[in-house]
């Protein structure tokens, strides 16, 4: 019999949960994570204090602690697949995955997502993993951390990547379902990719050019597992949500002082990482588009290398809260009008 | 019941502008076309449940054959009595069974019974 625990069968299958914690019964997507990218762990201690058991022997009766799991992802970025990541990380909700069309034709639909800064509303999902072999089901699983990177450099990564850390509850083993699959439009890394830095003016208005090499943006939701009374081995359904934090690092050519004075004199810049991708229809002109806006991003103390034979300052970055505003807005354009939990 | 194989499965799902279908069964080997003749035939059980799942086509089904018509039953009596009221007197919880009827028990463990016993006539 041919082994089926092989990394060709490993899939990872996931729906948006209804309910908070409440496991989905038949999965809606797979994730077509990056084969090196999926990981995840069983975390139980056991309680071994040594007894005096009058002999060289210590242990006995030893019990198990409460139980967690973490989970890790790296994806290839589509347009498609934005909405849905952004649901876990910025804001969840139904409205938030059902874009509003652009009146083209063919239309076009604009999926923008603002985090609400006193309402705790992350999406949490159930996910079926496993291989051939043996699958396991989590529920009320929750992204703590995500990071969305492009490298527009020669070699490397030829799109835009996600990286994600969760924590999610042990279910059981469970059978893999059959979810169709989802056109996937790939952000590309070398194409069609600009990065705006404004101050003054509209967040952008004014490109980078000849100087942005990569960036990286990460949203951190800081969140803790919670364990009651009747909730035993596993934490409770809901989670406590911490502080949402925005960072992010800039890689820019060194060709002159502006970004480094901006960054001495403590300027609030406003940031936009930009990706145009194909046409969708016309009339108006809609493409494919990825924008992520920073509108309160601060410049910290850049590290100044060189990239082969050019100096390069990399700008680690903090998104700040503007008055009357969010950190960070997400804005994606696909030719799809809703997004499957 | 087994479902029967279905005679068609017309393609419903979503097109994107530039021709894609925005969701398929592509991974499970069935095209995201409108399916019937030999290709349906060449789809295994297994793929046309999927295909039924998916929502992505509509399922057309040969009509039922008509069966033959049973030949009427006769005239049965009816099994069930006309008055199948439950009893008010009746126990209502097996919980708690009524023991009012179950004989007293005297303290040296024999049963105590209304109806005297004759003495033996020849004891004493």
């Amino acid at each position: 019999m041919a082994y089926l625990n092989v990394l060709a069968n490993a899939r990872v299958q996931t729906k948006i949960e209804a309910v908070r914690g409440t496991a989905e019964t038949v999965m809606t997507r797979n994730l077509e994570l990056l084969q090196s990218g999926f990981s995840w762990t069983y975390d139980q201690a056991r309680s071994d204090e040594p007894e005096m058991l009058g002999s060289f022997s210590v242990d006995r009766d030893t019990v198990l602690l409460e139980r967690s799991c973490t989970f890790s992802f790296e994806a290839r970025l589509a347009f498609e697949m934005v909405p849905w990541w952004m649901s876990l990380a910025l804001k969840g909700g139904t409205a938030v995955r059902t874009g509003t069309t652009t009146a083209s034709t063919p239309p076009g639909y604009t999926y923008t997502i603002t985090p609400d800064d006193t309402v705790d509303n992350l999406d949490t999902f159930t996910m079926k993993a496993g291989d051939g072999a043996v699958a396991y089901q989590f529920r009320r699983c929750v992204i703590t951390s995500t990071t969305i990177r492009a490298s527009f450099g020669p070699g490397g990564e030829a799109t835009w990547r996600i990286a994600v850390e969760g924590r999610a509850i042990f279910v059981n083993t469970t059978t893999f379902d059959s979810p169709a699959a989802i056109a996937r439009t790939m952000i590309r890394s070398k194409a069609g990719n600009l990065v705006f830095l404004d101050t003054a003016s509209a967040i952008g208005t004014t490109q980078l050019t000849g100087k942005a090499r990569s960036f990286s943006l990460t949203i951190d939701n800081a969140i803790e597992d919670k364990y009651f009374a009747e909730t035993g081995l596993d934490a409770g359904a809901d989670f406590g949500r911490g502080a949402q934090r925005i960072t992010g690092e800039v890689v820019l050519e060194a060709l002159n002082d502006n970004e480094f004075a901006l960054m001495r004199a403590n300027t609030a810049t406003k940031l936009r990482f930009q990706n145009t991708g194909a046409n969708i229809g016309a009339t108006p002109t809609t493409d494919y588009l990825q924008q992520l806006d920073v509108p309160q991003a601060k410049l910290n103390s850049p590290a100044m290398g060189y990239a082969g034979n050019n100096r390069i300052y990399t700008f680690p970055f903090i998104g700040e809260k503007p008055l009357a505003a969010q950190a960070i807005t997400s804005k994606t354009v696909t030719a799809t009008a809703t997004v499957v939990a | 019941m087994t479902r029967r194989r279905p005679t068609k499965l017309t393609w419903t799902g979503d097109t994107l502008p530039d021709g894609r279908p925005a969701a398929h069964l592509g991974d499970y080997g069935i095209p995201p076309v409108t399916i019937e003749g030999e290709a349906l035939d060449a789809l295994s059980v297994q793929q046309i449940a999927i295909a039924r799942d998916s929502g992505l086509y509509r399922v057309t089904e040969a009509p039922e054959p008509k069966a033959a018509k049973p030949a009427k039953p006769d005239k049965a009596p009816k099994a069930t009595p006309k008055n199948t009221k439950v009893r008010d007197d009746a126990p209502k919880s097996t919980y708690f069974p009524d023991v009012t009827d179950t004989p007293d028990e005297a303290p040296n463990g024999a049963l105590v019974t209304d109806t005297p016993v004759e003495p033996d006539e020849k004891g004493g």
